[in-house]
C-alpha cells in the first residue's frame, strides 16, 4: 500500500508566543523549539501500523521552509520511508487553500496512492481546513477527526466522534483521512531510527517544479493583527454557601468562559 | 612396599595434576570470559596504595562483613582458616609426591624435616586449631541453612551446601590422618598419645591409642587417601561453583570503581551505530568480574527496596545471570518475555520468575530505582548492578524503542523543553516571583559565591518551588551572594540517564555545559541530590567541572556559623526523622549535615531503622518517578511505614523526589492530617527571625 | 443587493443551537454590509424548521430534502451548499463550527476558491468588508483576520455569539433545491455515546476526582457533574492506584494529558504528576476543602469547600442552566 502523511512543523505548544514587530505573526525568533504538530504524529503511527500489517510504504510531504525539514525527520526517524518537502518562498505567505494546493500538486507526483493521512489540525494555525480543501482538490473522499481506522480490500471502515455520539463511516480507497487524538499512542523514535532517518530519501521541490502558479498560491485569508490575549488573572475564589457557590460558578462559566 | 610407595607418588602426581591442571582450565577459561568485556572507561589502575589499603581492609579486615558479627566470625575463620590450612595441604601433597623416597630408603618430605622441633611445634598447633575452628565453623554455616536460615540466603543453594559439606569432609579426614599421625610420632617418641601443641588431633588420637601399630599406620594411609582425595576433588569442583570468588573477591577489591559509581557504559554517538547492551560482552570486564566474585551471600537482596517489596529484581540473581550467560553463550542478555504473574508457578517462592534464568527480565531492569544499596551492602565492593541494569535500558531506549509508555511523556518533555512534566523554559522562573531572587544574567560578568541551581522540581512542582522559596528566604536573611540562571536552566538530564536515555541526556548535557561557559561561580548550590549528582560528577565528561553543594550542606555551615537568624521559639517538641536521599547518602557520602541542621535549629531529629548509608529508597530514582508501579507493594509506602514507626510526627527531607513520594505515602496511609513532610529548607524558614519576633 | 448566506445545521429534525447563532449573526451584519440573509438547510423534513429560520433572521431559506440526505455524507452535503454559493455569489458565508461544520465547509471552500476562517469568535465589518477574531496556536493568541476576494467564509465558534431578537411574523421566502447526493464516503451508524461518557481524550470538558472524594463509592458525584455537564469523566493517579476506576481514565504525568476547554478538578490537591497532565486546560476549575492546595495555584476558578456538600448543588446548578438553554 501506498500511504501519504502530510506533516506540519510548529511551535512547541508550552512556547511563549511573543509577537513580531509586525504585530502580525509570531516572532519566529523567540521560539524555542519546533515540533511536529501533535495531531500530525497520530497521523504517521497510524500509516506505520498500517505499513507494519499490510506491507508498502509510507511518504510524509511538508510545505514549508528549511526548517520543516526536521520535522520531516522525525516522522522518518518513526520509521517512515522517504520524504518530500516543498520548500519555496512563495508559499511563506501563503494561506491554507495555498498550501493545500502545494500538497496536492506534489502528492500527485506520488500517484497512484492508496491513503493519504493528516493531522485533523495544525496546533500553530489551528485551521483544521487543509484535510478538508486537500480532499476536494485531489477528489478523495473523506473522513475527518477519525479515532479508528480498519483497511480492507479496497475500503476502510473508520469511527469518528461528533457531539454525543460517535459515528461510523466506510470509503472506498483511495481516500483522505485526518487523525484525531486517542486513534494511537504515537511511537517513540529511538535513536537508532533517527540515525537511519539521516539517510533515507528527501526530495526538495519548488513552486515551480511543482507547476504552481503565483495567483493559485496568493493568499485570500491574512492575518493583519496578532495580539495576545490578556494575562490569566490569578484564581478567582467563589464564596458563600456551597448553594451560592454552585450557582455562582456556573453563572461565571457560562457568562465569562463561554464554556457551557 | 617400595613398590606401593612408588605407587603412591606417581598416584598423588598424577591426580594433583589433574586436579590443578583441570583448575588452571577452568580459572583460565574464566579469565577469558572476564577478558570478553569491553575495557571499560575508567583507570582501573591508578591510586595503587588506595587499592592497595581498600583490598586489605575489606578482606583481611573483613570491613564489612563484619557488620554482620556472627558471619565475620565465621567468615574470618574460613579465610584465615584457608590460608593457614593451606600450608598443611601443600604438606600432604609433597609428602605424597615424595612417597617414592620410602624405596630408596628414605622418608617423604615433611615440614619437620627443615622446621626446628618448636617450629614444627607450632606449626601442628596452628593447623589443629585452625582445622577444628573451620569445622565447627562450616557445622554451624550448614546447619543454619536448614534451620532458621537467614532471609537472605533464599533460596536454596546447592552450591553452599555442598561446598560446606565439601569443607566438613576434607578437616574430618584431616583429622582421620592428623591423629594417626600424632599417634605414630609420639609413639616413636615413645611418648603419651597427647600432644599440648595438638589438642583437638589428641582427642583423635586417643581414641585409638588400644590399636597396635600396624593397624594405626594402616589407619594413617587410609586417612591419608581420603583427605588427599577429599582435597583434590574439591580443587576440582571449586571452579564449577561460586566459591571461585576465593580467586576473584581480591582483583574485584583492587580494582573497584572509584569514579563511575553506578554508571553505564559510556556511548559515544560519534563512533557507534549500536547503543546500550545486547549481548554480555558488551559489558565492561570489571563488572563481568564483579559477577565471579560474588558468592552469593545475599546481602544486597535484603537491602534492595523493589526485592523488599515484591518486584523480582534481584541484584544477585542479575549477578548470576551475567554468569551464566557468559558461559552458555546463547540468549541474549535481556528477556522480554510474556509473564502472567497470576498464574501459579510463574512466580517463585523469592519473587523472581521460574522461566527466566540466565536473563534479565524487563520486569526487573525497570524496576530499579538506583538507589545502590547493593553496591553498598556488597562486601567485595561490587558495584556494577545498577549500571548494568541501565546499560539494558539503554539499548531498549535507544535501540528497540520498546519501554514502559508512560516514560514517553518524560522523554518527549525533556527533548522539546527540557523539562520531564513539560513546563515550558519561559516559566522556569514563576517559583521567584516576589522574591527579587537575582539572575546570573543581571551580574555583569562577576564572579557570585553561589549559582542556585533550582531544579526542574523546584521549577515546576508547586509543592518543590516552596523549598526554593524557603531557601531563597533562608539565603537572603543569612546575606549569602547567590544569583540563579533562571529561565536558560533546563534539566540536568539525569532522568534521561537514569531511564537510559542516554543521547538526550548527553544532549540535555552539553546544552546546560554551553549555557554555564560565560557565568563566573565558585559553586553551584543545589536543592535537588539528583541535580548534585548529575552536575557534580556526570557533567564532567561532559566538560563541565563544577563544585556543588547540596543545601543541607550549605545551611549546616551557615548555622554553625550563627549566620541564619533563628527565632528558637518558634520550635516545637515534635520528633523529626529525616529520610536520607539516596543520592545525597550513598552517591555523595553526605550523611551527618541534614541531621546538624535539624539538632542546631532546636528539633529532636530520630533515626529510622535503615537511615543514613543504610538508607532505604522512597522509590523515585532511577527515572522511576515517572513510571507507574504496578508490581507488588509500592516503595514510597514502604518507606513510609519505616519513617512512622519511629513515632515521628514530621518527616524531613532533603530531595524534592522525596518529598513527593513521602507525602503520597502519608496520603496512602491516611495520616497526612497528622504526619507532615518539609524539606529541611522549609524546617530552618519556619524558624526565621521575621522582623516581628 | 449582498447576499450573506449560512448553513444551518440540523439533526434529527431539530436545528442546532449553533445554526441560529449563525442564523442571528448574520442578521446583524446584513445592517452595516446592507445586504439579505438567505440560509441553506439540508436534510429531509427540513421544510419544517424554514420558519423558525425565518424567525431567527432569514430572509430567504434553500431547502434540501431528498430522502437521501437523511444521514450526512460530506460530499452530498457540501456539494449543495457549493451550489447555492456559485448561484447566489454571496458576499460572506457563515457555517457553525461544530463536527459537521469543521467537516464540509473546507472542502466547500477548495470548491469555490475561497477564504476560510475557522472557529472565529467574533466578527466586524470594516468599510464593508469583513473582519474576523479567532484564536490561534492553541489559543495562546488571537488573531484578525481579512479576506481578499469573495466570498468570505467563516466557521463560527458555538456558545459564542448570542442569539439576536426572534421575530416570528417575519416574512420568509422558501426555495426548494436539488443536487446529486452521490457520495463516497458514507455514514453507517451513529451510536449516542453512554450517559456521560464522553471520552477523555479530545472532550472539551472534563471532571476529574482525587483522593478527596474519601471513597469508591463516592465517586458517582463526579460522573453525576460530568453528566450534568456533557463532560468526560478522569481520575487522579491516587484513585486509580486505589481501584476505584479504571486506569483509563487517569490523568496525570504517567496517564493521559488532556488539554479540554474546562478542566474540574474536584477533591484533587494538585501535586506536579497531575498538573502535567493536565495544566493546559483552558480553564480550570477547582473544588478543594484545603485552601492551601498547589491546584489553586493554577485554577482560574477555585472552590473552598466540602465536596459532599458541593458537587450536588453544582450538578442541579449545572443541569438547571442547561435546560433553561434549550
Amino acid at each position: 500500500m501506498k500511504l501519504v502523511v502530510c506533516v506540519c512543523q510548529v511551535p512547541d505548544t508550552e512556547t511563549r508566543v511573543r509577537i513580531a514587530a509586525s504585530g502580525a505573526a509570531i516572532s519566529e525568533a523567540d521560539v524555542q523549539s519546533w515540533i511536529v504538530s501533535p495531531y500530525d504524529e497520530f497521523a504517521i503511527e497510524e500509516a506505520l501500523r498500517i505499513k507494519d500489517a499490510k506491507g508498502g510504504e509510507v511518504v510524509l510531504v511538508t510545505v514549508g521552509p528549511e526548517r520543516a525539514q526536521a520535522a520531516l525527520r522525525t516522522g522518518l526517524a518513526m520509521g517512515a520511508d522517504s520524504a518530500i518537502h516543498v520548500k519555496d518562498a512563495a508559499l511563506d505567505a501563503t494561506d491554507t487553500l495555498g498550501t493545500a494546493r502545494a500538497l496536492a500538486a506534489a502528492i500527485r507526483t506520488l500517484e497512484p496512492v492508496d491513503l493519504v493521512l493528516c493531522g485533523q489540525q495544525g496546533v500553530g494555525g489551528d485551521h483544521s481546513q487543509i484535510p478538508g480543501m486537500l480532499a476536494e482538490l485531489l477528489d478523495l473522499p473523506q473522513v475527518t477527526v477519525a479515532v479508528k481506522i480498519e483497511i480492507g480490500d479496497g475500503q476502510a471502515t473508520l469511527e469518528r466522534e461528533i457531539e454525543g455520539a460517535r459515528e461510523s463511516w466506510t470509503t472506498p480507497l483511495p481516500a483522505l483521512v485526518s487523525a484525531q487524538k486517542g486513534l494511537n499512542q504515537p511511537r517513540y523514535a529511538a535513536l537508532k531510527g533517527i540515525m537511519a532517518a539521516k539517510k533515507k530519501p528527501l526530495q526538495v521541490l519548488d513552486a515551480a517544479a511543482l507547476g504552481l502558479e503565483a495567483a493559485a498560491l496568493a493568499p485570500k485569508l491574512r492575518v493583519t493583527r496578532l495580539e495576545l490575549p490578556p494575562p490569566r488573572p490569578p484564581v478567582r475564589m467563589i464564596e458563600g454557601d456551597p448553594v451560592t457557590q454552585a450557582r455562582e460558578l456556573v453563572r461565571l462559566l457560562h457568562e465569562d468562559t463561554k464554556v457551557i | 612396599m617400595a613398590v606401593l610407595a612408588v605407587l603412591q607418588s606417581v598416584l598423588v602426581a598424577a591426580l594433583s595434576a589433574m586436579a590443578f591442571g583441570f583448575m588452571a582450565l577452568q580459572l583460565r577459561r574464566l579469565a577469558h570470559l572476564i577478558a570478553s568485556g569491553t575495557p571499560g572507561d575508567e583507570v582501573l589502575t591508578d591510586a595503587p596504595g588506595e587499592r592497595a589499603s581498600k583490598l586489605v581492609s575489606f578482606s583481611l579486615g573483613h570491613r564489612k562483613v563484619r557488620e554482620d558479627l556472627g558471619a565475620g566470625v565465621l567468615h574470618a575463620i574460613f579465610l584465615f582458616g584457608f590460608f593457614v590450612l593451606g600450608v598443611g595441604h601443600l604438606e600432604v601433597l609433597m609428602e605424597g609426591v615424595t612417597s617414592f623416597l620410602v624405596a630408596f630408603g628414605g622418608r617423604p618430605f615433611m615440614y619437620d624435616s627443615v622446621l626446628s622441633a618448636g617450629l614444627t611445634a607450632a606449626y601442628h598447633m596452628s593447623q589443629d586449631v585452625f582445622a577444628a575452628a573451620v569445622l565447627v565453623a562450616a557445622a554451624i554455616a550448614l546447619a543454619r541453612r536448614f534451620a532458621g536460615r537467614p532471609a537472605r540466603l533464599l533460596p536454596r543453594s546447592a552450591d553452599g551446601e555442598n561446598i560446606l559439606w565439601f569443607l566438613l569432609a576434607l578437616y574430618v579426614t584431616f583429622f582421620l590422618l592428623a591423629g594417626p599421625s600424632l599417634l605414630l610420632r609420639q609413639r616413636a617418641a615413645g611418648a603419651a598419645a597427647f600432644s599440648l601443641a595438638q589438642p583437638v588431633t589428641s582427642l583423635v588420637a586417643g581414641t585409638y591409642g588400644a590399636l597396635g601399630t600396624p593397624a594405626v599406620e594402616a589407619l594413617r594411609a587410609l586417612g591419608f587417601w581420603a583427605h588427599t582425595l577429599v582435597f583434590l576433588g574439591f580443587a576440582a569442583y571449586l571452579p564449577t561453583t561460586k566459591h571461585m570468588h576465593l580467586v576473584f573477591a581480591w582483583p574485584n577489591l583492587y580494582f573497584f570503581r572509584r569514579e563511575r559509581y553506578g554508571l553505564p557504559p559510556r556511548v559515544d554517538f560519534e563512533k557507534t551505530e549500536t547503543f546500550g547492551i545486547g549481548a554480555v560482552q558488551e559489558l565492561p570486564w570489571k563488572s563481568l568480574l564483579d559477577s565471579f566474585a560474588c558468592t552469593e551471600c545475599g546481602r544486597c537482596n535484603t537491602v534492595c527496596p523493589a526485592h523488599a517489596t515484591g518486584k523480582p529484581l534481584q541484584p544477585m540473581k542479575v549477578l548470576r545471570d551475567i554468569k551464566l550467560n557468559l558461559r552458555d553463550h546463547k540468549a541474549p542478555l535481556v528477556s522480554e518475555a510474556e509473564i502472567d504473574r497470576s498464574r501459579p508457578g510463574v512466580v517463585r517462592e523469592d519473587g523472581g520468575y521460574v522461566q527466566v534464568d540466565g536473563q534479565v527480565h524487563v520486569d526487573e531492569l525497570w524496576a530499579c530505582t538506583t538507589c545502590a544499596a547493593c553496591v553498598q551492602a556488597c562486601p567485595v565492593l561490587i558495584d556494577s548492578v545498577p549500571g548494568t541494569l541501565i546499560g539494558l535500558r539503554q539499548g531498549l531506549v535507544m535501540m528497540e524503542s520498546r519501554f514502559p509508555q508512560e516514560a514517553t511523556n518524560a522523554f518527549k518533555g525533556l527533548e522539546t523543553k527540557g523539562n520531564p512534566w513539560g513546563l515550558g523554559p519561559d516559566r522556569r522562573m514563576e517559583w521567584a516571583e516576589g522574591l527579587d531572587v537575582p539572575l546570573m544574567s543581571e551580574q555583569g560578568g562577576r564572579e557570585v559565591e553561589y549559582l542556585l541551581w533550582v531544579g526542574c522540581a523546584g521549577a515546576t512542582d508547586p509543592r518543590a518551588r516552596k523549598t526554593n522559596q524557603a531557601l531563597a528566604r533562608i539565603l537572603k536573611a543569612a546575606g549569602v551572594d547567590f544569583a540563579t540562571l533562571g529561565t536558560e536552566e533546563r534539566c540536568t538530564g539525569d532522568p534521561a540517564r537514569r531511564l537510559g536515555n542516554e543521547y538526550v541526556f548527553s544532549q540535555l548535557a552539553q546544552e546546560n555545559v554551553e549555557t554555564l561557559k560565560p557565568y563566573r561561580f565558585r559553586k553551584v548550590l543545589v536543592t535537588c541530590p539528583h541535580c548534585l549528582n548529575s552536575l557534580g560528577k556526570d557533567y564532567r565528561e561532559h566538560g563541565g567541572s563544577y563544585s556543588v553543594v547540596h543545601h543541607s550542606q550549605l545551611l549546616s555551615e551557615l548555622l554553625a556559623a550563627g549566620r541564619i537568624p533563628l527565632d528558637l521559639a518558634k520550635t516545637s517538641d515534635e520528633l523529626v526523622t529525616f529520610h536520607d536521599p539516596c543520592y545525597l547518602a550513598r552517591y555523595n557520602d553526605t550523611v551527618e549535615p541534614p541531621r546538624e541542621v535539624l539538632t542546631r535549629i532546636g528539633v529532636k531529629p530520630v533515626e529510622m531503622a535503615n537511615s543514613g548509608k543504610n538508607g532505604f529508597c522512597c522509590g523515585a530514582g532511577g527515572g522511576r518517578i515517572f513510571l507507574e508501579e504496578r508490581i507488588g507493594k509500592r516503595v514510597n509506602v514502604e518507606r513510609t511505614e519505616q519513617a512512622l514507626a519511629t513515632g515521628a510526627k514530621t518527616v524531613a527531607v532533603g530531595c524534592p523526589f522525596c518529598m513527593t513520594m513521602m507525602t503520597d505515602g502519608t496520603k496512602a496511609k491516611g495520616v497526612d492530617e497528622q504526619v507532615k513532610v518539609k524539606d529541611l529548607a522549609e524546617l530552618v524558614a519556619e524558624r526565621l527571625r521575621t522582623q516581628a519576633s | 443587493m449582498r447576499v450573506i448566506l449560512t448553513f444551518a445545521e440540523q439533526r434529527d429534525g431539530r436545528l442546532r443551537r449553533a445554526a441560529l447563532e449563525a442564523v442571528s449573526e448574520a442578521r446583524r451584519l446584513s445592517g452595516p454590509l446592507a445586504g439579505t440573509v438567505t440560509t441553506v438547510v439540508v436534510g429531509p423534513g427540513s421544510d419544517a424548521l424554514t420558519s423558525e429560520l425565518g424567525a431567527q433572521g432569514a430572509d430567504r431559506v434553500v431547502v434540501f430534502d431528498d430522502p437521501a440526505f437523511a444521514t450526512y455524507a460530506t460530499e452530498s452535503y457540501a456539494r449543495a451548499l457549493a451550489q447555492v454559493i456559485v448561484q447566489t455569489k454571496p458576499s460572506v458565508v457563515l457555517i457553525p463550527f461544530t463536527a459537521m461544520g469543521k467537516d464540509m465547509a473546507p472542502r466547500v471552500a477548495a470548491r469555490v476558491d475561497a477564504g476560510l476562517a475557522s472557529d472565529c469568535v467574533a466578527l466586524e465589518v470594516k468599510e464593508g468588508r469583513l473582519a474576523g477574531r479567532r484564536p490561534m496556536y492553541a489559543g495562546k493568541a488571537y488573531a484578525t483576520v481579512e479576506w481578499a476576494g469573495e466570498p468570505q467564509m467563516a466557521t463560527l465558534r458555538p456558545n459564542v455569539f448570542p442569539l439576536g431578537p426572534v421575530d416570528a411574523l417575519r416574512p420568509v421566502e422558501v426555495v426548494r433545491g436539488s443536487v446529486e447526493t452521490k457520495a463516497r464516503a458514507k455514514v453507517t451508524a451513529v451510536t449516542a455515546t453512554a450517559q456521560g461518557r464522553v471520552q477523555l481524550g479530545e472532550a472539551q470538558i472534563i471532571v476529574s476526582g482525587g483522593r478527596g472524594l474519601k471513597g469508591p463509592e463516592n465517586f458517582h458525584l463526579v460522573e453525576s457533574l460530568a453528566e450534568a455537564f456533557g463532560a468526560a469523566v478522569g481520575a487522579s493517579r491516587a484513585v486509580v492506584d486505589a481501584g476505584w476506576v479504571d486506569h483509563q481514565m487517569q490523568v496525570g504525568q504517567t496517564g493521559r494529558t488532556v488539554s479540554p476547554s474546562l478542566y474540574v478538578a474536584c477533591g484533587i490537591s494538585g501535586a506536579i504528576q497531575h498538573l502535567a497532565g493536565m495544566s493546559s486546560s483552558r480553564y480550570i476549575v477547582a473544588i478543594n476543602k484545603d485552601k492551601d492546595a498547589p491546584i489553586f495555584k493554577v485554577a482560574d476558578y477555585g472552590v473552598v469547600g466540602d465536596l459532599f456538600e458541593i458537587l450536588p448543588r453544582l450538578t442541579e446548578a449545572a443541569k438547571a442552566h442547561r435546560a433553561s438553554r434549550g
